[in-house]
């Protein structure tokens, strides 16, 4: 299970008020739980997935991982964590190394760590990954300059995979993604989950998107949790008025719904 | 109002590569009618972007043929000179990224008054015109504004400036190139309703490329589908929500989660949409308006009817 409870963060710029982008912010992934966090550019997301990575430091707060305070990790401690907690960005064009094939980015984690021994059982697993998340084995050998935007964010979520995480967080892991490719990542996310049992950090700014894969959904705006909640509860009977204009936002491919001047 | 303001004929544009052009669209037709508000819909890399921007020759590097008309102007035989009459002045063009549509050295008011002084207004009443027309966009406080830098508006309200550029050269056509996508959904739909109100006030065409079919339902009256270079489709919003025709139209409105709609999503089937090639992308026509290539009757003869 993954806590965060209570995390303040505070930036500080030259001749500027306080920038407060975090304000007590608590939210739970239990194990095997899908947990969606929506929030617009500047509501703080960014901030608390760095946090949690422990690529950003809190003023305070803490994050806990089964029981574990991660915030005070270091060292051997640290690097398990990262094992454990895994990352799948936005961009599938700048999270892969050009000049690596797809076995050397996906194998990366399992060296650093020293999973599946020899160079053999890590090809094999890499095989298994890649067949995992809809991709042919025979990829491995190729380049990501090969692929499209959708199978690049299948070999990152290989990548992420890897090392036997108990939670990926996806950071905008659909947004730049066509349509038609967004749904099979969507699915394939669902699908990982379901015999996986990973617990899922999705962060994400379309709702639509969120409503599909989260059963849990937490609203971030300006730096504070406005409202969290079942889904079901967030977007069929919103209670912070944050959350109905969000809603109330999003387009509806419907041409008699009025979507525009409602 | 059936006069149309931009008529795209059998146009083919290419890209020159090292070895050679790559051709890129491979003969779209398509209309826009004066005060028509028209939806061209596809995914990255089919097409729709470098479409639109042919119809200003804004891309130097792409050969076209065919043939492209704004109002009488035959926009691929044109001096360069005639092209500077139509950009701006006949077709106003809202680009994706505002800031990159904005000069950071240019005041905000530098952007729009040049273009109302082209149509020879003295310099005070372009700056009273610019304030204007921002104030009737939403930015408030406008005529103080305007001597603001883009760096100090946010990304909704630079994209408001970008459209009062589009419009303050009194075109027929504004052509809006994924207007709202680098933006915020709360602010995407301000500055949709923004642009629709605006548009319609003035009676312009407006040129919507998106990849959201959410979007199109809200704004478009008419939708035209774009797959691999070519149209495959174009009916009338409600014909194209209700009753589209080609594989592809109906993947790509199956495949876009919605708020009210639970279920597994179907991600669009690829091996289902049959290789458009010259001959099956010719378009037949269905319904009222509503055209779909050849092609997509002989997969589907249920809906061939």
């Amino acid at each position: 299970m993954l806590e965060i409870a209570n995390v303040n963060k505070t930036f500080r710029s030259l001749g500027r008020a306080k920038n407060h982008a975090l304000n007590d912010v608590s939210l739970t992934v239990p194990d095997g739980a899908v947990v969606g966090l929506v929030g617009e550019s500047g509501s703080g997301k960014s901030t608390l997935l760095r946090i949690l990575m422990r690529l950003e430091a809190a003023d305070s707060g803490s994050v806990l991982l089964d029981g574990e305070d991660v915030l005070s990790l270091r060292g051997a401690r640290l690097k398990q964590y990262r094992r454990r907690v895994q990352m799948v960005f936005q961009n599938p064009m700048g999270s892969l190394s050009p000049r690596r094939t797809i076995e050397q980015i996906v194998a990366e984690g399992m060296i650093t760590h020293g999973l599946y021994g020899s160079a053999a059982g890590r090809s094999e697993r890499v095989g298994e990954l890649l067949e995992l998340v809809g991709l042919d084995r025979s990829a491995a050998g190729r380049y990501p300059a090969s692929f499209s935007g959708g199978q690049r964010q299948r070999i990152a979520i290989a990548r992420a995979l890897a090392v036997d995480p108990q939670v990926l967080v996806c950071d905008e892991a659909v947004s730049a993604l066509d349509v038609s490719i967004q749904a099979q990542i969507l699915n394939l996310l669902k699908d990982m989950h379901d015999e996986l049992g990973l617990s899922i950090l999705f962060v994400a700014h379309d709702l639509a998107v969120v409503r599909y894969l989260c059963p849990y959904v937490a609203v971030l705006q300006r730096g504070v949790l406005v409202e969290q909640g079942r889904a079901e509860q967030i977007f069929d009977a919103p209670v912070h008025p944050y959350t109905r204009e969000l809603l109330d936002a999003v387009p509806v491919p419907d041409p008699d719904a009025g979507w525009l001047t409602r | 109002m059936n006069e149309e303001i931009l008529r795209i004929d059998g146009l083919r544009l290419a890209a020159r590569g090292p070895d050679g052009a790559i051709p890129l669209v491979h003969g779209v037709d398509l209309a826009v009618r004066r005060g028509e508000r028209l939806a061209l819909v596809g995914e990255s890399g089919s097409g729709k972007s470098i479409t639109a921007r042919a119809v200003l020759r804004l891309d130097d590097d792409i050969t076209a043929s065919g043939s492209i008309r704004v109002g009488d102007t035959d926009v691929l035989t044109a001096s360069e000179r005639t092209m500077r009459s139509i950009r701006g002045r006949r077709v106003g063009m809202v680009f994706q990224d505002p800031l990159s549509a904005l000069d950071p050295l240019v005041r905000i008011g530098g952007h729009i008054e040049p273009l109302f002084r082209a149509r020879g207004m003295r310099p005070v009443v372009a700056r009273s015109e610019t304030a204007k027309l921002l104030h009737e966009l939403g930015v408030p406080d406008a005529s103080r504004r305007a001597v603001s830098f883009p760096h100090e508006f946010s990304g909704g309200m630079r994209q408001r400036v970008v459209i009062a550029m589009a419009l303050a050269g009194d075109p027929d056509l504004v052509i809006a190139d994924e207007p709202t996508t680098a933006l915020d959904v709360r602010v995407q739909k301000q500055v949709l309703r923004v642009l629709a109100e605006s548009t319609s006030r003035r009676g312009l065409a407006v040129l919507l490329i998106t990849h959201d079919v959410g979007i199109v339902a809200g704004f478009a009256d008419r939708v035209a589908v774009m797959y691999r270079g070519r149209i495959v489709e174009s009916a009338p919003t409600s014909a194209f929500f209700s009753d589209a025709r080609h594989p592809y139209s109906q993947g790509l409105l199956r495949a876009v989660p919605q708020l009210d709609r639970p279920g597994r999503l179907l991600p669009l089937d690829r091996a289902s949409i049959p290789e458009p090639d010259d001959d099956n992308s010719v378009l037949v026509e269905v319904g009222q308006d509503h055209l779909v290539a050849r092609s997509a009757l002989a997969a589907a003869p249920m809906g061939a009817a």
